[in-house]
């Protein structure tokens, strides 16, 4: 850290920023959604809502048809997927960091981070 | 209880969780799972899902305070994350083959582990001015931050980058496998290991944790064990915790802090444990 001190403020801060924007994003979706979801008068107990059967979108299509009719639930797991993301996305803005700071091994470090986090994706994703 | 009354009362409990998990470099899942579980009656899996994404809001939630104020360590956190994600990959599959009670007991294990690790710290280790470590070196994993309590710059060498590399991988596996931050292993593998500070650890452990976690999220995802309304509640209280929690850490007595959370640990702990073997 002591490599580029006079760049490392915007460094950090750059970070930061990313971090926030996420978590702000994030945010705002769950609210509209939980919003819309008790726009469409639900009752009874919350049981029925949390047992390992009831179903909810998670997949990107049902996600997608479900912005479409803004239905509640698709915009609460946007918003979660959302926060999934930003993590991510803040390993992806560090690599362009430390190539443009030409610090090779640390976006090394870090394009090795990203690669091991997609593979967990994909091996999420096809390997159920 | 009806759905309203679940999710605000969820809502509000998910603060105290983001609140302790950004204050000490752990993730909320060390509340948020025995909440949903002992607490609403939520299956093991889905209460783990949820969990997942309290660490990630943990994480991201605290970590904008703390890579501002410079009190992450970023290459070293960055560097360590390489031993963390492939650990998060290793658990989120072994979650598929170990039984739930099995989980219940680890949990519980790992609950009383940290509130020993916590326990026992009377004394910071030493804080390093020379390494001798070729790895931290060539990276350049030292560090150094603005104490706002002692009003000083910390400055600090890193030491024993492999065997922390060893703990963290550890420290991935459980992470995925239980939905918890694992910060319980992460902080004493940067502290006592790798004789980082303890405000570095802690606030280097907290911007780790979103990573971990996220690593092992896309998995329950896709399996449906994320429900968004337990999930989006804990999400939104937790988030609310962890902002605030990084803004105060400055200003409290760490000694209450620690006292506090030993004491939800064991009892939490002694639950786990009842229900793993009952």
């Amino acid at each position: 850290m002591t490599r580029y001190d006079d760049k490392q403020k915007h460094f950090y801060a750059l970070i930061s920023l990313v971090l926030q924007i996420g978590v702000i994003a994030s945010a705002v979706l769950i609210v509209i959604g939980l919003v819309l979801y008790f726009s469409q008068a639900r009752s009874g107990d919350y049981h029925q809502f949390v047992r390992p059967d009831y179903s909810f979108p998670h997949s990107f299509g049902s996600i997608k048809s479900g912005l479409h009719r803004s239905g509640g639930l698709a915009y609460i797991t946007a918003g979660l997927l959302v926060l999934i993301l930003t993590p991510i996305l803040r390993v992806a803005t560090s690599i362009l960091l430390f190539i443009s700071k030409k610090d090779k091994p640390m976006a090394y470090v870090t394009i090795s981070v990203l690669i091991i986090l997609i593979g967990s994706f994909l091996l999420g994703y096809f390997v159920k | 209880m009806s759905l309203i009354d679940f999710i605000i009362s969820l809502s509000l409990i998910s603060i105290s969780a983001g609140l302790l998990g950004s204050l000490i470099g752990l993730g909320g899942g060390v509340i948020i799972v025995p909440v949903l579980t002992l607490i609403y009656h939520v299956d093991i899996r889905l209460a783990i899902g949820a969990s997942i994404l309290s660490v990630i809001a943990t994480s991201s939630g605290a970590a904008v305070t703390y890579v501002r104020e410079k009190l992450t360590n970023l290459r070293a956190g960055m560097f360590l994350e390489i031993a963390t994600t492939i650990g998060a990959i290793t658990g989120a599959y072994l979650t598929t083959i170990i039984a739930s009670r099995s989980l219940f007991v680890l949990f519980a294990i790992i609950l009383a582990y940290s509130a020993l690790t916590i326990l026992r710290r009377r004394k910071d280790p030493e804080i390093l001015l020379k390494s001798d470590d070729k790895l931290a070196n060539y990276l350049d994993l030292h560090g150094s931050y603005y104490d706002e309590n002692e009003k000083r710059t910390v400055k600090y060498k890193v030491q024993n980058t492999k065997l922390g590399l060893g703990l963290m991988y550890v420290a991935g596996i459980v992470s995925a496998l239980l939905g918890v931050g694992s910060g319980a292993l992460k902080v004493p593998a940067m502290d006592a290991a790798m004789h980082m500070p303890m405000k570095a650890s802690a606030a280097t452990s907290d911007f780790m944790i979103g990573v971990t976690a996220a690593a092992s999220a896309g998995a329950y995802f896709v399996r449906g064990e994320i429900n968004p309304l337990i999930a989006g509640p804990v999400v939104i209280g937790v988030l609310i915790g962890a902002i605030a929690g990084s803004r105060i850490l400055n200003k409290i007595s760490s000694n209450l802090i620690k006292f506090i959370f030993v004491a939800v640990l064991v009892v939490v702990a002694i639950e786990m444990l009842q229900r793993g073997l009952s």
